[in-house]
């Protein structure tokens, strides 16, 4: 902040010493034509000072300024120096032995910053002579005409110019150096560097300083040197640094209104008095400072002011982030309240704060301090109900001040904040940064609730995508295993029973009699193999769903249960007479197989009752069993972890038909599972279909 | 005369078995074999075929879809269904569809033969009533089967019990159920103690 207003404060002082030698120079009647090398270092310092206020934190910027600031001054006074007037002579040789340093400073960075050794040291060289220049004259110089003529002249003249010919070299690095586009710019700015200082060097400084015999007088040859700053401002246009047309562009109103000012001064100046042009310009030029002194000195009053502001708003901000963090690291929303809660108290002495949020509508005290330490929740909360705008509010004879946080046109929480330990009312200032508060705990409750509900996806996905993912596993491994399964068969089996009949039909060539017994071991040898390898071709692909129609095949599957465990399954068919697309029909059918026989291997009831319905849409089926039953885990898929795929099979299979499943099932009294499939036209079905396996 | 058959069957091999075997009878005569229903129609205008033997499933066709249209249109036409599936679900169902037999395919030519012959008279045969089947004896492991059964074991305890797959131990079961003919292991395990079979 601080750094900040310097620089106004030094051009400030600096524009009112050169108010006074303008004044003072009036006086001594010095000629008209003196003044304009006044004029164009004030041009100096107002282009330096106003591209600062731009952009103040930029390293380019700060050395422009400091350039400009150095350099103006130094153009300023360099007539009122040369005619003695007092503290300018002092101010000059200062600032002019200074400007050399400057200037290296400045090319330091611009227009690009590499930095050569040898330009440091010339660097420091400079800075050296400049000090060196400054201690002799302020020390001995200054009423010794004679060390000043022979020792400070030539050493500022002579710094100036090793100052512009090492800038000169830099400027040859860089050419060499740089693209075709940067190569430009150099070549502007070294045209610039040679039109405004070369005159300025060549015909007053050097024959003045070395030569002892004056040259042309500055107000001539220093003309020229105004094209210096104007070409850096384009360059520093071009490079992106500062924006030159946007300085205008928000200053052109302000311009115009005081050229438009001055104008109509002027006018009712003529118009009623006998002025001489001399005392008119120096009048306007006062007046022009005036408004600039005006401009600067609001500009660091502002910003002054801004400073208490500003502190507050960064504490806040900070505190902010350091919430959010807390957020991010899974702390709860208590703590992030009760933040809040210490932020409000840290800016307002306040005699209490109670912070609330709603969670599923139902609003749920986060954080209470002071006051509402000893208010019941409940009261409090039917206070804020229903409340979504600020209002003042009264509770237990306390005023307090009731801030909902609303997002959009919904509430999601409310703030509540004690009057001030004083009893004062909160200013205007207090209100605002109340307001700023409760704008960032809306945003921050709202953020923290949309990253809390996030996480909780999160973790769900996580979990059913591990979960998918381990089901997937176990039925490729269980798809594997039915193949082995079917190979086994063929195998073990037919194949082994198929070598048997050979060697057996073999007996009977060597035999040569047709041997009843024999013959009647191949013949059931035989029947077994057709019983055993139709029942797997039943088990693999239920064709008589298809030959028949479910409810067949139903009372098949109930026999075949029947006869080989000892259950009883009772089938009950209400059918509408609707037709089922075969697709369907087989679907459904290997959903009750698969059910009736998870009922059997796992509730060991004695009963089972399969109850199918074709209602108008949907085929609906209920497999119910009277046996041990079993927790139904909160997501089927947790059934994969303890290899119960089949449960897990049949969801996959209803899901795809777009049917539903539910799970009804309580230890000791049993299982009832029901699957409602909606009846379509068949589609995509065909595939099984052609799959058959026709015998 | 000789009774005139139709063979309609999806599988070449087979067919052509059934085919020979029927030849060797004197009183039946094949006058056609065809692989598709479709050809059906004109088959039996052609003909004029006493029986025709058909099979339950065909590619494309079903067995009892084409016995129903047969007994609707062509009455003189008597139908023997000959499967590879013997659920008692199939045999039913050809019944329903108006069919006079029902023959397995594993069965033995003069079964079907047999069957041929009763059609043409108009006698209806279905294996439902399985005569054929009460007096055979039962095999030592069925009898074994039988008394596990009674103990109340379990499908894979016998299979374990025994070192046979279950699947196997499920057509033991099934041979006693239609041997004794019984409805539920409960029920042949009565009738086997009715009978002294076991103790």
């Amino acid at each position: 902040m601080n750094k900040k207003v310097f620089p106004s404060a030094i051009t400030l002082i600096s524009v009112l010493i050169i108010c006074y030698i303008l004044l003072k120079m009036y006086n001594e009647h010095v000629s008209l034509h003196y003044y304009f090398p006044i004029f164009i270092g004030m041009a100096f310092l107002f282009i330096g000072i106003y591209s600062y206020s731009q952009k103040a934190n930029s390293a380019v910027v700060q050395h422009f300024f400091a350039l400009m600031f150095i350099s103006g001054l130094a153009i300023a006074l360099s007539t009122p120096a040369s005619l003695n007037i007092k503290p300018a002579k002092e101010l000059e040789v200062i600032s002019i032995s200074f400007a050399s340093y400057a200037l290296l400073r400045f090319f330091e960075y611009f227009p690009s910053s590499i930095k050569p050794t040898f330009f440091r040291k010339i660097r420091i060289i400079t800075l050296f002579i400049a000090i060196f220049i400054t201690l002799i004259y302020l020390l001995t110089g200054i009423d010794h005409l004679v060390i000043v003529n022979t020792i400070v002249r030539p050493c500022i003249v002579a710094n100036l110019i090793l100052a512009l010919l090492s800038c000169a070299i830099l400027f040859y690095l860089h050419l060499r150096s740089n693209s075709e586009k940067i190569k430009n710019q150099i070549y502007v700015l070294i045209g610039s560097l040679i039109i405004s200082f070369v005159p300025v060097v060549a015909l007053s400084l050097i024959p003045d300083a070395f030569f002892s015999f004056s040259g042309v007088p500055f107000h001539y040859s220093l003309v020229s040197i105004i094209i210096f700053p104007i070409t850096l401002s384009y360059l520093l246009t071009r490079q992106e640094i500062l924006d030159f047309r946007e300085i205008l562009k928000k200053t052109s109103i302000q311009l115009s209104i005081i050229v438009f000012c001055l104008l109509m001064f002027n006018i009712l100046l003529f118009m009623f008095y006998d002025v001489e042009l001399k005392l008119s310009i120096l009048i306007n030029t006062l007046l022009l400072c005036l408004f600039i002194v005006y401009d600067l000195t609001h500009q660091v009053i502002g910003q002054l002011q801004m400073k208490k502001w500003h502190l507050k708003h960064q504490e806040i901000q900070k505190e902010k982030l350091f919430i959010l963090q807390q957020l991010l690291n899974g702390k709860h929303l208590e703590y992030c309240a009760k933040l809040i809660a210490d932020l409000i108290h840290k800016t307002i002495h306040v005699t209490g704060v109670y912070i609330t949020l709603k969670n599923d509508n139902i609003p749920i005290a986060l954080h209470k301090t002071g006051i509402f330490l000893h208010l019941d929740d409940g009261e409090l909360l039917s206070h804020v109900l229903r409340i979504s705008h600020f209002e003042k509010i009264n509770i237990n004879e306390k005023n307090c001040f009731l801030y909902p946080m609303n997002i959009e046109d919904t509430t999601i929480g409310w703030m509540i904040i004690g009057e001030k330990t004083n009893a004062t009312m909160f200013d205007q200032e207090e209100r605002k940064l109340i307001e700023k508060i409760q704008a960032d705990a809306t945003e921050l409750f709202s953020s923290s609730q949309t990253l809390q509900q996030i996480e909780n996806q999160l973790k769900k996905t996580t979990k059913e995508s591990f979960m998918s993912e381990q089901s997937h596993w176990l039925l490729l491994h269980e798809q594997e295993e039915e193949k082995r399964r079917l190979s086994i068969f063929l195998h073990d089996e037919v194949l082994q029973h198929l070598i048997l009949l050979l060697n057996k039909l073999e007996w009977f060539i060597q035999k040569r009699n047709i041997d009843k017994r024999l013959f009647d071991d191949i013949k059931g040898l035989i029947q077994r193999d057709i019983f055993e390898i139709r029942e797997m071709c039943h088990e693999l692909y239920p064709v008589m769903v298809e030959d028949l129609g479910l409810k067949q095949s139903l009372s098949s599957l109930k026999r075949k249960c029947e006869v080989n465990y000892n259950v009883i399954v009772e089938i009950n068919y209400i059918t509408n007479l609707k037709i089922i697309p075969p697709f369907l029909s087989i679907q459904a059918f290997r959903i009750i197989k698969e059910l009736v026989h998870n009922a059997i291997k796992h509730s060991s009831s004695r009963k089972i009752v399969v109850t199918v319905e074709e209602t108008h849409q949907f085929l609906s089926i209920q497999v119910k069993d009277y046996g041990v039953g079993f927790k139904v885990p909160s997501h089927l898929l947790e059934l994969s972890q303890t290899n119960h795929l089949g449960l897990i099979t049949i969801q996959k299979r209803v899901h795809q038909l777009k049917g539903t499943m539910t799970i009804h099932s309580e230890l000791g009294t049993g299982t009832c599972i029901s699957v409602s499939l909606p009846i379509t036209a068949e589609e995509g079905g065909g595939n099984e279909n052609q799959n058959i396996i026709s015998r | 005369m000789k009774i005139k058959i139709l063979l309609v069957d999806d599988h070449l091999l087979v067919m052509h078995g059934i085919q020979q075997l029927l030849e060797n009878e004197v009183d039946l005569e094949v006058v056609n074999t065809i692989c598709y229903p479709a050809l059906l129609e004109t088959e039996i205008k052609k003909h004029n075929p006493d029986v025709i033997v058909m099979d339950i499933r065909m590619k494309n066709d079903n067995g009892i879809e084409w016995t129903r249209k047969i007994v609707k249109t062509y009455p003189t036409c008597k139908v023997v269904i000959l499967s590879g599936y013997d659920y008692d679900e199939y045999i039913q169902a050809a019944y329903e569809a108006g069919a006079y037999a029902f023959v397995n395919k594993e069965n033995s030519s003069f079964e079907l033969a047999n069957a041929i012959r009763q059609t043409y008279l108009g006698i209806k045969s279905f294996p439902t009533d399985r005569l054929h089947n009460y007096n055979s004896p039962l095999t030592t492991t069925e009898l074994k089967i039988l008394q596990f059964i009674s103990e109340d074991k379990t499908n894979a305890e016998i299979s374990n019990l025994l070192h046979i797959s279950r699947r196997t131990v499920e057509h033991h079961i099934s041979s006693i159920l239609r041997k004794l003919d019984a409805d539920s292991r409960v029920g042949a395990v009565v009738k086997a103690i009715k009978l002294g079979l076991i103790g």
